[in-house]
């Protein structure tokens, strides 16, 4: 089995006021935050059929959890922030709702630690994928736009308020999305806890 | 023993024209300057780092580390690296070591102690140094952590624990952990090399697959 992600139980919980900011800095995204990630519409084919993916834009928390972040989890996160799933509004792909972000790997950071703190459905999951033929490790921002030849190598669905620190660099999805999905994001370029990395 | 690198002999030699065309890049850009300018930001030939002035404290004396411009070879390299390397690489580059200023700090053969700003992992391939014994040495600072942010560059460096080092080889493939803090040593003149940069870890040396 591929190492892919880690339920860091051993970390601790987030402040119940800085989930709180976390979710007001969702609440009121639109009124000049800006992302820390791009967002671009990604059409996908799966069972022979296109979908425009969900996307997750993510906004900072730097200003307000940089000092708990480098005392209580690490000090060398690349950023902080809190991200949220959305739709695109797009009738001539999404003839219902779409309920997956498609298989990527990430734009800004090799690791990530996520910790969910709002969600619609308790069954949502992160899937990890590997395309037949290429690497397990790819580089970052890697979008397969045809899936139905992607092959599942494991899944998580991650608990709520809980520490989950995943490997970007593999390609995953987000599934069963049915609407809301809200989690405070720490990321990395290398691997402070040395789960991933030998050492 | 800590993995920091590794030799990757069994990746293919570079071929006679691209180790030409990257040493006559390092002529044509980079050694008609004497000294570290914002005019290197300036050539025809993309640079894909960024230099900037580090000062370390070695021994209770303060030091200016030796800098190591690199400038891209993708438009070139691309396609043999897809086939014969991997198609994971962030940049494609060839770099040179070199003073800040080359009257005042002429004799320092330290590239200070860092991890590297644009990559978490590199495939280093050495085509010409000064003198044979040039190393590469990988640190840690006791009671941190092994792997680092990118860009980290601490000051104060004589407490630090080496965990080993090597002399690299010329026309070797050394493929090497970018995030653990590392300096190049001993550097009497020249060290010029091609470097495949990586944000991931594609040829499964350092992560766990």
């Amino acid at each position: 089995m591929s190492l892919c992600y880690k339920i860091m139980e051993d970390l601790p919980k987030v402040p119940e006021e800085l989930v709180a900011l976390a979710l007001q800095t969702v609440n009121y995204r639109g009124s000049g935050i800006p992302n820390q990630n791009t967002i671009q519409e990604r059409i996908l084919t799966k069972d022979g059929k296109k979908y425009l993916s969900r996307a997750n834009p993510r906004y900072t928390l730097e200003p307000h959890f940089n000092d708990w972040v480098t005392d209580n989890i690490s000090e060398e996160w690349s950023h902080i922030g809190v991200a949220t799933s959305i739709v695109f509004e797009d009738s001539k792909y999404n003839d219902g709702q779409v309920i997956f972000q498609g298989p990527h790997t990430d734009l800004t950071r090799s690791y990530a630690l996520l910790y969910v703190i709002d969600q619609s459905n308790p069954d949502q999951y992160t899937a990890f994928w590997q395309e037949p033929g290429k690497g397990l490790h790819r580089k970052k921002d890697t979008i397969p736009t045809e899936l139905d030849h992607l092959v599942e190598i494991d899944r998580v669905c991650m608990p709520m308020n809980t520490w989950v620190y995943f490997n970007t660099t593999i390609l995953h999805s987000i599934e069963n999305v049915m609407g809301k999905r809200v989690a405070i994001h720490v990321g990395f370029d290398c691997d402070p806890f040395g789960v991933f990395v030998r050492s | 023993m800590t993995l920091c690198y590794k030799i990757m002999d069994h990746l293919p030699n570079v071929p006679d024209e691209y180790v030409h065309l990257a040493l006559t890049t390092v002529n044509d850009t980079i050694k008609q300057h004497k000294t570290i300018t914002d005019d290197y930001q300036d050539q025809p030939v993309s640079m894909i780092n960024t230099i900037q002035e580090r000062v370390f404290v070695r021994n209770g004396q303060e030091i200016v580390s030796r800098y190591n411009p690199r400038y891209t070879l993708e438009p070139y390299m691309n396609a043999w690296v897809n086939d014969n390397i991997s198609r994971e690489w962030s940049q494609i580059g060839v770099a040179t070591s070199v003073v800040m200023d080359q009257d005042k700090n002429s004799e320092m053969p330290s590239h200070c102690f860092h991890t590297d700003v644009t990559r978490s992992y590199v495939l280093f391939y050495l085509l010409e140094s000064s003198n044979s014994d040039q190393d590469t040495v990988f640190w840690r600072e006791p009671g941190k952590s092994l792997h680092k942010k990118r860009g980290t560059v601490p000051r104060e460096t004589d407490h630090f624990v080496e965990l080993d080092r090597i002399c690299i080889p010329k026309h070797t493939w050394i493929y090497f952990d970018a995030s653990i803090l590392h300096s190049v040593e001993n550097i009497q003149g020249l060290r010029t090399a091609i470097q495949i940069s990586f944000d991931c870890d594609p040829l499964g040396v350092f992560v766990k697959g």
